[in-house]
């Protein structure tokens, strides 16, 4: 090494900030490690017995609270005939009722005639 | 490599015996120091996620950390370009500093004529404490490459003190 080399050598350096090393191992060690080990980890073991009480017991409670909650039965009437009425009316007197030669009689004027027409239904 | 030690074991070894070493080489690269720092700190982010050790973990290290420092270069705005700091630092002694100061000014100016390569390879070698064979591994060149940067640079170096 020559007198230049150990000259520029001998030139202090910017130093990085005290904070370099834990942004360095914080990246090392991200926040969602732990939960990683923890989703990593294999579920507790449940003895098969406790957890098929369980499934009944919830079972019966679940049918006891909708037994307990269950509104009374309603009163069931039965389905009405489906029936179609039509009422036809038309004028007494035996005039045409669309006569547009004479624009101002009223087509139902005068005494209504009505028929009621019932037709079942499928 | 001690017999036994991880990978992130590694690494975090790395990293403290070469921390100085890490900042100065991102530092001349982006020439700002909060970039060199992000650019040390994206390094680690990804070296502490490899699956498998490199066969030459401290070249690797430092590779990876030149190739951060690019990535902030070329991501940076402008602005960020006007003002740019030196991998150099006043001294503590106020009388010491003055007098370095000159130098130091003059090496500062010295060192931006030289080309990015022998630039890099004069830090590397003089502030980062690296061997040729290092450098050449981080830059993928061959060993007499660097070694011809080195020398190339450091004559130009001393042309340019002696003139100015």
């Amino acid at each position: 090494m020559d007198e230049l080399e150990s000259r520029l050598r001998s030139l202090p350096l910017r130093r990085p900030s005290p904070g370099l090393d834990d942004r360095v191992f914080g990246s090392a060690r991200p926040a969602g490690a732990g939960a990683e080990r923890q989703a990593g980890r294999s579920p507790a073991r449940v003895p098969l017995w406790s957890a098929a009480a369980a499934a009944i017991l919830m079972g019966l409670l679940g049918y006891g609270l909708r037994w307990l909650t269950a509104p009374a039965a309603a009163e069931r009437r039965p389905a009405l005939p489906i029936v179609t009425t039509e009422i036809i009316v038309r004028p007494a007197a035996d005039a045409m009722p669309f006569d547009f030669t004479r624009p101002s009689d009223p087509w139902l004027e005068g005494p209504l005639q009505a028929e009621l027409v019932h037709v079942k239904g499928a | 490599m001690r017999p036994g030690e991880k990978l992130s074991g590694r690494l975090e070894r790395i990293y403290r015996e070469n921390r100085q070493s890490l900042f100065t080489y991102a530092l001349s690269i982006t020439r700002c120091r909060e970039m060199a720092e992000d650019a040390v700190q994206d390094a680690f982010c990804r070296l502490f996620r490899l699956d498998g050790a490199p066969r030459r973990l401290k070249p690797y290290v430092f590779r990876a950390v030149r190739n951060a420092a690019l990535n902030q270069v070329r991501g940076r705005t402008s602005s960020a370009e006007l003002s740019p700091e030196s991998i150099f630092a006043n001294g503590a002694d106020p009388q010491a500093a003055a007098v370095a100061s000159e130098f130091r000014e003059r090496v500062e100016a010295a060192l931006a004529r030289l080309s990015e390569d022998e630039r890099e390879v004069l830090v590397g070698r003089l502030y980062a404490d690296l061997t040729f064979r290092e450098i050449a591994a981080i830059r993928e060149v061959p060993l007499a490459t660097a070694a011809t940067w080195y020398r190339r640079g450091l004559e130009k170096l001393r042309a340019y003190l002696r003139d100015a």
